[in-house]
């Protein structure tokens, strides 16, 4: 029994491990449109990345991996760095991009 | 003749100090971009630079320049350099400092009437239309270089900056010094157009080419794109679009 609740726990997690994953940065400098699509060409380039969305009102990256797979904290870092910004935080959440679209589209009315 | 040359060294000069005509000479790490501006004054330029890095960039580009009387045609192909020393990312707002070098070479065809001297490249008077006036072209080559900064601020509401370029060659020395404060009407997002409307002031010194300038300019900017357009106090057209490839 015991090796049973091992095994799905195991499984569990895996399937949650294996969920595609928001991240949430929040990032200073970017005052710019022109200058800030770096930021979404640098992250694009990293082959777990589905989707990229950049708010300057809200000083926010926020990047879809695909499934089962993550960008380590210093990728991202770097990522950003390369587009000229300073990642100051990062967080990880299960936010769908439309909700995190939505709260942008809300935040900008 | 020996002025001749000094007439293709005040256009590399021109030219070379005006660079670089958009507010940023780096955009971001393997990004290239292409920058095109018409002058009223009959003036076509573009340019490509490429930036390996967010700090730096180089590229080239190509100018031609008529002279209202159709009395001197200006070619200039030119190399530059630009660096970012120093960005300060604030959470709402940026600094940066720039600086940037850049070398080129200049061909003038210039039309000398016949029994007339060559004028002072200073004064920048090309002389008659050659339609009415018997004479010749002359063409002369010349090189020189240059190297300028800039500091800068903004924010999604504000613009200043501060920028001074300096040319020299053997013939030449010559100077450009400019101010421009920005404001804009609306703060932007990434996917919405950006406007801001610039104030613009020129000081150039030196022995090639002195003068004042004061611009109103509009600047518009989206994903991509960039744009500015406006007129000077003398009434001039300027204009010049940037494109991230």
């Amino acid at each position: 029994m015991k090796k049973f609740s091992f095994a799905v726990s195991v499984l569990l997690l895996a399937s949650l491990t294996a969920r595609a994953e928001t991240i949430e940065m929040n990032v200073y400098g970017m005052v710019c449109g022109f200058c800030a699509q770096g930021i979404e060409a640098s992250l694009r380039k990293n082959p777990a990345t589905l989707d990229v969305v950049v708010s300057l009102e809200k000083k926010l990256v926020v990047v879809k991996t695909k499934e089962g797979e993550d960008i380590a904290d210093p990728e991202l870092k770097k990522a950003i760095a390369d587009a000229g910004y300073d990642m100051k935080s990062v967080k990880r959440t299960q936010r769908s991009m439309e909700d995190v679209r939505k709260e942008l589209v809300a935040a900008n009315k | 003749m020996k002025i001749l040359p000094l007439f293709a060294t005040a256009l590399l000069a021109a030219v070379l100090v005006s660079r670089p005509a958009t507010a940023r000479p780096v955009l971001y790490a393997d990004s290239t971009s292409a920058m095109v501006e018409y002058g009223a004054g009959d003036m076509k330029e573009a340019a490509v630079f490429y930036a390996p890095e967010y700090y730096f960039s180089f590229g080239v580009g190509r100018v031609e320049l008529d002279s209202p009387g159709g009395g001197a045609r200006h070619e200039l192909n030119y190399a530059r350099v630009n660096y970012l020393a120093k960005r300060w990312n604030m959470e709402a707002a940026q600094a940066n400092i720039f600086f940037w070098g850049g070398a080129g070479k200049g061909k003038v065809d210039l039309w000398v009437p016949a029994g007339s001297v060559v004028p002072p490249p200073g004064a920048h008077d090309h002389g008659l239309n050659p339609g009415n006036t018997a004479g010749y072209w002359a063409t002369v080559e010349s090189n020189g270089w240059n190297a300028g900064g800039q500091i800068d601020y903004e924010t999604r509401r504000l613009y200043a900056l501060l920028k001074t370029d300096n040319y020299r060659s053997q013939a030449f020395t010559m100077r450009t010094d400019t101010v421009q404060f920005g404001i804009a009407p609306y703060e932007h997002e990434t996917n919405t157009l950006a406007t801001f409307f610039i104030l613009s002031g020129t000081r150039s010194s030196g022995n090639a080419h002195q003068d004042e300038e004061l611009a109103l300019l509009v600047r518009l900017f989206k994903k991509r794109a960039w744009f500015e357009a406006g007129v000077t106090t003398e009434g001039e057209l300027r204009a010049s679009a940037m494109f991230s490839l």
